[in-house]
């Protein structure tokens, strides 16, 4: 097992999450930054919807009873592995007793951990993801133990591989969304040619923007919405809904992220900027 | 009651290609009792045909989210269109009287031979216990002072309705319940509460509804149910679905007790009936 001596900002388990669920109000949830967790568990021939670690900004303090193999992709990090450093995209054996450690993030938000076998925490609804109103814990505390195989060292695993998502992404790719058409042609033109920042404001249910659009009111009933739906609130505002996202929502939906998007905006933090550019999907 | 500018069935439904996995089927949308009920009955025509697809409906919505990425948007959109069509000439068979047929019915009855099996767009009612006392009511006196009624005769017209589920999200099985008595509609609190616990009944507008975990919420808190609505660790978590009926049962503190005694030994089972509409 893996004991949590510091949890680090917000760690937690995630995998792909309960996508089946989603008629019933159930989040979709798993890794926000999807590329880069697949990637760490590819790495250690694990499959996909392998539990990992996903570290968020600050980086926890784990120490290991047991031997495991290991493998980092995301965000760039200094990790130590007691006196030693660590890189990314590789797989990385752990010893027994050793101790691992983050330095100060470098780019990127989110650093993906995955171990041989993947975390072993109790499926809930099909899934390990930690998740705000279903999971009894939805994030690492200090003093956690997380659960594990012991690892072999001659376990199957893959050398290099790189995770597709960008790292400080300047470009944001989407789709109209069913209610693009009724902006006005101005607010239309502002969403392509505007450059908008991530606010304070963002965590793993929403990303809101800045600058704020001008105001929309549009008598709207409630639709379905998805990860990657970006709404407008009347007064404007812009939100990228994320991973952790309600199924229903009542604003107008005027885009939606592409897959890789998702991830790389994911990996974008407070006053970084990008622009977005709209595709056509037929 | 259909509304004199409501379109009827069979609707003109859009299609709106979504996100590389996703297309959005939308009927008119207005808030209709008529329109969801011919979107629930299609969504289990669909279900069929589509196995693998998760279908989120909500009002006059389904989004249909498929697990491989959609080559072709055009081929998809003709192949539910059609699906739509077979479906609708399918219903119009069943709700006429045979000899009522008109002769241009009795042709699209023949079109549609070999279709789509008829899934029966069965509803269940689930009757849920309330109590409305003081203690699981934090908002029932100034409510009712607000809308000038008495505490009786507020729970007996949120008791009477039967609801109908719009939507399902906010919170994993909170459901949207249409139906509310127009006496009933109240705006949302002006400053929400940090913690609605789990179980409260409230009124927000138009709508009436149970929150199943605890939350923060600005709806009007006139109740509380025992009973737990939405449960991880069983399956299925959730009973309802878009479509089904639900009615409040007014229940005593003492009932209350005791029906938390029987969750919590594991023996309570919700209420349900197949719906009939009166």
């Amino acid at each position: 097992m893996i004991k949590v001596i510091k949890a680090g900002l917000y760690t937690s388990i995630q995998d792909l999450g309960r996508s089946p669920l989603q008629p019933i109000g159930v989040p979709m949830g798993g890794a926000m930054d999807r590329e880069s967790a697949q990637n760490a568990n590819a790495l250690l021939e694990n499959e996909p919807n392998a539990a990992v670690l996903e570290i968020t900004m600050t980086g926890p303090v784990l120490t290991f009873t047991e031997n495991a193999w290991v493998a980092f992709s995301g965000a760039i990090f200094p990790i130590y592995i007691d006196q030693n450093t660590a890189s990314t995209n590789t797989p990385i054996w752990v010893k027994a007793g050793q101790e691992l450690r983050f330095g100060t993030l470098e780019k990127g938000v989110r650093l993906y951990m995955a171990i041989k076998g993947g975390f072993l925490n109790e499926p809930l609804l099909g899934s390990r993801s930690m998740q705000a109103h279903l999971s009894p814990i939805i994030k690492l505390e200090k003093g956690m133990e997380l659960q594990h195989r012991s690892g072999e060292k001659d376990q199957a695993i893959i050398l290099e591989k790189k995770s597709n998502t960008p790292l400080g992404a300047k470009k944001i790719l989407a789709f109209q969304g069913p209610e693009f058409k009724y902006l006005n042609p101005e607010q239309q033109e502002g969403l392509n040619q505007q450059t908008f920042k991530v606010s304070n404001l963002n965590n793993r249910m929403a990303y809101q923007l800045l600058p704020s659009l001008s105001a929309f009111e549009k008598n709207q009933i409630t639709g379905p919405v998805l990860p990657g739906t970006v709404q407008i609130t009347p007064s404007g505002n812009v939100m990228v809904l994320m991973r952790e996202a309600q199924t229903t929502g009542g604003y107008p939906r005027i885009l939606q992220l592409t897959q890789e998007s998702i991830n790389a905006l994911a990996q974008l933090k407070t006053g970084d900027s990008f622009r977005i550019k709209i595709l056509p999907l037929n | 009651m259909l509304d004199a500018k409501e379109p009827k069935p069979p609707y003109i439904l859009e299609y709106h290609p979504y996100s590389e996995y996703a297309l959005l089927i939308q009927w008119p949308q207005i808030v209709s009792e008529n329109i969801l009920e011919d979107l629930s009955a299609f969504k289990k025509v669909l279900q069929n045909n589509y196995p693998d697809a998760i279908l989120t409906a909500a009002y006059a919505s389904i989004l249909a989210v498929f697990p491989e990425r959609i080559t072709s948007f055009p081929f998809l959109k003709a192949q539910i269109k059609k699906d739509y069509e077979l479906f609708s000439e399918e219903k119009i068979k069943e709700h006429l009287d045979p000899k009522d047929q008109s002769k241009k019915i009795k042709n699209t009855i023949k079109k549609a031979k070999n279709t789509i099996k008829t899934i029966p767009a069965q509803k269940i009612l689930y009757k849920i216990p309330v109590c409305y006392e003081a203690s699981f009511a934090p908002d029932l006196e100034a409510v009712c002072t607000q809308l000038k009624l008495s505490p009786e005769a507020l729970i007996s017209k949120h008791s009477k309705a039967t609801y109908t589920v719009y939507g399902i999200g906010f919170l994993p099985g909170f459901m949207y319940l249409g139906g509310l008595d127009s006496k009933l509609e109240i705006p949302r609190k002006s400053s929400p509460r940090m913690k609605v616990p789990s179980g409260s009944v409230g009124l927000a507008a138009k709508q009436t509804g149970i929150y199943p975990c605890e939350s923060p919420g600005g709806w009007q808190l006139i109740g509380q149910t025992p009973i737990p609505l939405f449960n991880p660790l069983q399956d299925p978590p959730f009973f309802a679905q878009v479509g089904d009926k639900i009615q409040f049962t007014p229940i005593s503190k003492d009932a209350y007790k005791l029906l938390q005694i029987q969750v919590a030994a594991g023996i309570y089972k919700i209420e349900k009936t197949i719906y009939t509409k009166p």
